[in-house]
Parts: structure tokens; sequence; C-alpha cells
């Protein structure tokens, strides 16, 4: 959408407001604190990661959607011969150190691998086929050897890490969130990423590379849907339907930090089926949470919600619906569907587009397995590769990936005031 | 994955075409996606949203209760054809006694398809019917509330088409004075969604336990309309996309009996002529709302309507609860459902449009007047759906802010 338009539904918005002046016969929402004292944490049922199938016979959300792996390669050219060295750090619950396939792909050397758990570790370096490996990311940057690192690593320390890269002039891919819970954290890297021009940093957000998303995107991008009036995306991970013998544990993570996290704080499986498609973002929110069944938000974020629903006002003039449960068992899900003024996406493009442009997503090296999450994950680390080669940006550069998280971070702070409108700080 | 789907820019032409085809008149615009259902007896149903019907035996295990004949006269046979579409003469336990439009010509043809003899020139004129025992009426919105006080004070059981009140917060409330003043006569709001299969199996896992508490619930009305569709003076034409929120506000109101307690929605400007700077009757510059409720027991729920994106109809919706949650099937922690089919309607009942839902509502509301008892949409029910859309317009003109929704029980 051209920004003309867009200045021109702000200011249609601004004025409807303003114009209306008749006093509400309703008054608005007394804040209410909302924190209360509890006893246990309760165990979170979701994992926004695909842990290998021998961790348990769980059926866990995102780790059953791989697709058909023949002839993803068909058409693929190399580019280049050039290996890039990368370091992988992080092979935890997710142990997402292994499973972007950054070993399979020809234009990579895996130089060194890391993991704070020597087993871990070693693991890692083994499945990897890489012989180096070094106790912590802290070590591994030292090597001059390696030019880009993939942190794998819990999310509360993703910006650290990633500023610890940058600092040490290497490429950085990381998991999601980029920040987690800090909207300061957040902004020092992205000044770190603003000083180092040459380096490239980008985040994994899987659901950009799924199909559908994809499909929206370059729709999006060809005019198919017009301006976006309204969006929706959802990152429901039910309780399983069948309690395991014992009750269900939850997910493991590096010093529990996934324990009572606040639900939008972790919120980029669905932000990005606004923010991925449209490349905008999102200016307002008013977020309401439900509580947790015992009541309890005596946790280490005093977090009283295992839900959390956001709506969103959007950098078109538009409104987005985003979602995010742990609590309630049935269909897990990471999707989301948009709907402009020509046209919609639910499972499917309808519209008055009549030509659309090619949908199929560009082919990865032969070898690399599309792997989970909808296939997204070979994907992701293949365009990192390729934005290194061709010096080009990434899918999804720190722009993108503030764009995703911090709002989420606002969301929470609005639940936590009942659903407060706040508004969103903006990232260009 | 679903195919891609071409909507091309002449579509709202053809249906025209193919409508005007069928002698429906030529004053009719656009139907690309409408959501009533023209009474086409001898035609072939064009493809239009909510239109579909149901392919199952409706009456399978239908046992009859009663030889009583409930004299019902019917009102409205605009655009929607409404009035002829529900069945009511078809109905075992009903006789029309009489049948009313404005509009002669219209009137003529709503008794010549009901099989009725006796017309009148308006409700008024019909109300003075004392062989009357209950009216239905399918007339423009606006009108609605009135008339149906209009009936009741003729002591006469009514049903009347969405939504119960239009815009009017007062209105719906004198209404509901009106009713409770009238204890022995029945109120019914015919929400199609109410008798959905999907709803209706909502509603009843629902109160047999299977979703706990609804943690989350959503519905919609998308329905795209670029040429706007006709109605009685002009009553559609810009009006607030909240205003008419029954089809999916039912989503919730409909399956928990809840109510929605406080509402931020967002509309999003459309850039056309007919709406900038609300440049129109109703002063109303959206054609997309989007509404997010806070819910009587501490739930979320986010109900859309709008007309101006093409793409993907529909009047649906879907929930998640601390048990189990329902997206097109049940998916949770309940293993004994409960019998989900809906209950039976007489031989010769047909299911009729909107999911099957309009024969299911024309006999819900003739048998809650031969047992006496509270019909499945009721004043509460009804005035629940409905008037937190008007706030929620009041609130999207106010840029979201939040406003205490009230309360009817």
């Amino acid at each position: 959408m051209k920004s003309k338009e867009i200045n021109e539904l702000n200011k249609h918005v601004e004025e409807m407001k303003n114009g209306s002046t008749e006093k509400s016969i309703f008054s608005r929402r007394s804040f209410l604190s909302s924190v209360g004292v509890g006893a246990a944490t309760v165990s979170l049922w979701p994992l926004g990661c695909a842990p290998k199938a021998s961790r348990g016979s769980q059926v866990i959300a995102g780790f059953d959607d791989t697709i058909d792996e023949s002839a993803l390669s068909q058409g693929w050219l190399p580019v280049s011969d050039r290996k890039i060295k990368v370091g992988i750090v992080g092979y935890g619950a997710s142990k997402f150190g292994a499973s972007f396939g950054f070993q399979n792909h020809p234009n990579v050397t895996i130089e060194a691998v890391s993991d704070l758990f020597p087993d871990r570790c070693e693991e890692l370096a083994r499945v990897t086929g890489c012989s180096k490996t070094y106790p912590s990311l802290e070590e591994l940057v030292k090597d001059d050897n390696i030019e880009a690192v993939f942190v794998a690593t819990d999310a509360p320390s993703h910006p650290r890490h990633c500023i610890e890269v940058l600092k040490h002039g290497k490429h950085v891919a990381v998991a999601v969130p980029v920040t987690y819970g800090s909207v300061e954290e957040g902004e020092r890297l992205l000044e770190e990423v603003k000083r180092n021009p040459g380096l490239k940093f980008m985040m994994l957000e899987t659901s950009c590379f799924r199909q559908n998303l994809f499909e929206m995107r370059a729709i999006y991008k060809a005019g198919g849907f017009g301006s976006i009036v309204y969006s929706e995306g959802e990152y429901y991970h039910g309780a399983p339907l069948q309690v395991p013998p014992g009750g269900y544990q939850g997910v493991g993570s590096y010093k529990n930090w996934r324990q009572g996290g606040p639900p939008m704080w972790y919120p980029t499986h669905n932000t990005a089926y606004h923010i991925g498609v449209t490349d905008g973002s999102f200016i307002e929110v008013s977020c309401f949470g439900t509580k947790r069944e015992d009541g309890s938000s005596a946790n280490q974020y005093n977090n009283p919600f295992d839900t959390e629903v956001a709506l969103f006002r959007t950098s078109e003039g538009g409104t987005s619906r985003q979602a995010r449960s742990s609590a309630t068992p049935g269909r897990a899900s990471e999707i989301g569907r948009v709907r402009g003024t020509l046209g919609s996406y639910q499972d499917g493009y309808e519209g008055r587009m009549e030509e659309l442009p090619n949908l199929k997503r560009p082919p990865l090296p032969p070898g690399v397995p599309a792997g989970g999450h909808g296939g997204s994950h070979g994907y992701l680390m293949n365009d990192f590769i390729l934005s290194i080669l061709e010096d080009r940006k990434p899918l999804v550069d720190i722009i993108a990936a503030m764009n995703m998280t911090i709002p989420g971070i606002i969301a929470h702070q609005s639940a936590m005031r009942d659903g407060e409108l706040l508004k969103i700080p903006q990232y260009s | 994955m679903k195919k891609n789907k071409i909507i091309s820019l002449d579509s709202n032409r053809r249906e025209f075409l193919k409508l005007s085809g069928l002698g429906l008149g030529a004053s009719m615009m656009g139907l690309s996606q409408f959501s009533c259902s023209p009474k086409t007896e001898e035609a072939k149903l064009p493809e239009i949203q909510g239109f579909e019907r149901s392919e199952e035996d409706p009456s399978e295990g239908w046992v009859p209760f009663s030889d009583r004949k409930v004299r019902v006269g019917l009102v409205g046979y605009g655009v929607c054809k409404f009035a002829a579409d529900f069945g009511f003469q078809n109905h075992p336990n009903v006789e029309v006694v009489a049948v009313s439009d404005l509009f002669p010509d219209r009137c003529a043809e709503l008794a010549k398809v009901t099989g009725c003899n006796k017309t009148y020139a308006s409700l008024a004129e019909l109300l003075k019917d004392d062989n009357i025992e209950a009216v239905f009426l399918a007339t423009d919105a606006p009108s609605h509330a009135k008339q149906c006080m209009e009936v009741l004070k003729h002591g006469k059981h009514v049903a009347v088409a969405v939504p119960a009140a239009f815009g009017s917060i007062e209105e719906g409330e004198e209404l509901l004075e009106v009713v409770r003043n009238n204890k022995g006569l029945k109120y019914m709001m015919f929400e199609t969604s109410c008798f959905r299969q999907d709803l209706y199996e909502m509603k009843t896992i629902y109160e047999a336990g299977g979703f706990g508490e609804v943690v989350y619930s959503e519905g919609e009305y998308w329905h795209y309309s670029a040429e706007g569709i006709d109605s009685y003076k002009k009553w559609r034409d810009q009006s607030p996309p909240q205003w008419y929120p029954t089809h999916n506000t039912a989503y919730y109101v409909g399956v928990t009996g809840g109510t929605f307690t406080e509402v931020s929605c967002l509309g999003r400007p459309n850039l056309s002529e007919k709406y900038v700077n609300g440049n129109n009757q109703y002063k109303n510059p959206f054609a997309t709302e989007i509404a997010f409720f806070k819910t009587n027991n501490g739930g979320i729920s986010r109900q859309s309507l709008s007309s101006d994106t093409p793409g993907h109809g529909a009047e649906a919706g879907r929930l998640r609860g601390t048990r189990g949650s329902y997206n097109g099937i049940y998916e949770g922690l309940e293993k004994s459902l409960p019998n989900l089919k809906r209950p039976p309607i007489p031989p010769g009942v047909p299911a009729g449009g909107h999911g099957g839902s309009h024969g299911r509502l024309m006999n819900e509301f003739i048998v809650s007047i031969i047992e006496d008892r509270k019909p499945l949409v009721d004043i509460i029910a009804a005035l629940n759906m409905t008037v937190p859309g008007i706030v929620a317009h009041q609130s999207a003109m106010k840029g979201g802010e939040w406003l205490k929704i009230p309360q009817y029980s």
C-alpha cells in the first residue's frame, strides 16, 4: 500500500476519534491489578520446537508437519563455491542446533559447535560431523575462523548472545524470539546490528517459510490483497489429549526459562502472519489474558496468564488479532489468515488477482532437508547462507524480527493492565 | 491445500443478470454474496453465501405431539423473501391465516407462495385480526424492535428476523420491558447460526461440560458486498458492520448462554466515497469492524464483520476452553460426547437455508408456543447477541476505547 494511502487512513482514524465529542455514558475500565499470590508454578504444555522423537512419544505441535522432501531441490543452481564457516551453539530441549541443516548445506562448513552441557555439546558435534567444540558461546566467538554463528540457545539469552557474536565480527542467525520480554535488550541488539552494516542478522522465524505464509507474502507483494484490512495469527499449543502416565511434565528449558512465561513473549510464530506477509508493523495493542486455572501468578515472571489474545492496530490502518494459548486442549496450530481490499487468504487465495505470482518456495540445495515447522527449517537456513553469499538482506532481518517480537511484549503489558490500549515502539 | 479462487470484477454483475433472468426483479442490486435466501421455487438457486441447504433427512425420528394449529401471520417479503422461507406454511401445527407486505405485488406473491388467501396492507392492519395468535416479522431491521412491541401489545406471540434492534439500545430495552410485561407470550429471534450444525454441537458439548470454561471464542461474518444489497428505504446502505452482529456473536452467546461485558472495537475506514468521513445516513466510516470482547466468565471473544474484503465468505465461529476446543470438530478431554443431532422437524418442512437452520428455528418457535416453554433464542439471548455490537460500534468510533456493555438476564 502506498504511504500516501496509509497516511490518509490514519488521518481518517484520527479524525473520527477527535470528531466523536459526545461523552460516553460508559466509564473507562479502571486499572485492576491482576498480580496475585499463589503457590506452585504451572508446568507449560507447549513446546515451540521439535524435540527428537527419542524424547518421548508425546505428539507435540510443530513436530509432525514436515513435508514431502522429494523435488525440493528441483531447479536449484549453485551460486558460489564458497564455504561459509559456521559455528552452532545450543543443543537443548529443542535440539535446534542440528535441525536446520547447516551441516547439509554445500556452502557451509561447520567449524565448531558449543553447548554449556558437555554431553549435549558432544552429541551436537557428533550429529553435525564437526570435531571442534567449545564449552560456551563466549569461547566459540573468539575463534577467528568462524564467519557466522547460529544461536539456538535459551530465549532470554538471545539478544546478549547475538550482540556477542556481532561484536566479534560474525554474522548471526538466531532462533525466536529476538528478545524475551525485554524491549531494551532488543533495542540494544538493533543498535549493534546497525553498527555493523556488513554483518547479517537473521531471526529464523519458522512461519515465514511455511508454504501458506510464503504464498500470502508473494501475493501481497504482487498486489493481490490490496491493503490488508484484517489479519490474524494464532499459536495454540494445546495440552495433549492423552495425558501420559505420570502426568505431562511440560517442556524442559535451560534454567526453566519457559516456566510461567507470558504467552505473548513468544509471539513470532503468529505475528509473522501479519509482519512476515506485509513487512508492516503493529502500532497499538489491547490485549487480554485469561488466568491460569489455579489462579496462580507465583512464577519467575509474576505472570498470571496462560492464554493471551491481542488486538493490534496495524501500520496500514487495519486490525490484527493475535492469539496465544497453552491452556486449552484441542487443535494445535501455528497459522494465520489475511483479508484485504482485493482478496483474502484462508486455506488458499480468493480474490481479484487473476494471475497469481509464482508461489513455489525457492529450491533447496540437494541434500538439505526442509525440516520441521511446515518444512521451514532448511529454507530459513538456506536464506541466511544465501544472504551472506549474495550480500543481501535476509528474509527476516532485525527490523522484521523486532516488529514480530516487541508487540508481544507490549501486549503482555496491556494484558497486565486489563486491556489498556498501549502504543508500540516503531522500528525501521 | 485448497485451490486458489479468482473472484472476477464483474461477478456481481453476473449474479445480477442470473437473478434478473429468473424474474426476481430488476431493482435488486449485485447479490454476489448475499446472506439471505430469496424464494426461488422453481428456479435454480445461485451460489450465494449463506444459501447452502442441508442434505440430510431432517424429519428422521419426528413424532407428532399435538393436533393444535397455531394461527400465524407472516409479514415482510422484501429482498430476502424470508416470510415464506422459514416453512411456516409447511408445518403441520401451523395455519397461515394472513400475510402482509407494504408493497401490494410482494404481498400478493407472498400469499400465493404460502397458499394463504387473506392479505393485509400493513402490519398494523394484520394485528387487528383477532384470529391470529402469532406473527413472524421478516421486515426491515430498523423496524424490528418497534414492530415486535406492536405484536406483543396485541396479545400475539412474535418471531423476528435478526437483529433484535438496529443500532438502538433504547429500543431493545423497551422491547425487553414489553416482553416482560407479557409473560404468556413468546418472543423469539430467528438467529440462524443457532441452528447450524456446528453451533448446535458446540452448545450441546458446552452444556455437557466438554469445554470446561470457554477461554477464547471467535465469530465472524465475512460478507463481501461490493455493490451493497437492496433494502427497504436503503436501511442497509453503509450501516455500521457491528449493528448486524448476531450471525457471529451467536458463536459465543448462543453456545454458552453467557454475555459480553466490555468491548474494544477497531474499525477500518473504507476509502470509497460513500464512507469517507462518515458521509452517509449513519455517519459511519467503517465497512470492517473487529471487536474484542471480555466475557462474563473472564474469557475473551473476537467478533468480526467485514463487507469490503473479497473472498472466503463465512458465518462461522470456534472456541477454545479449559477442557477442549471446537474448530469444525470437537477436540478435547471429554471422551463420551452427548447426542449431537439436531432435533427432528416435521416431514414436509424443509430445513432451509443458512446451514439448514430456517425450518428448525420456525419449528422451535411453534413448539415453544404449544409446549409453553422458553424458545431457544429468547429476548435475553437476542439482546445479548445484538446490543454488544451496538456498543462495539461506539467503541470503534472512539478509536477502540474500552466500553461497558449493558447486561440482561
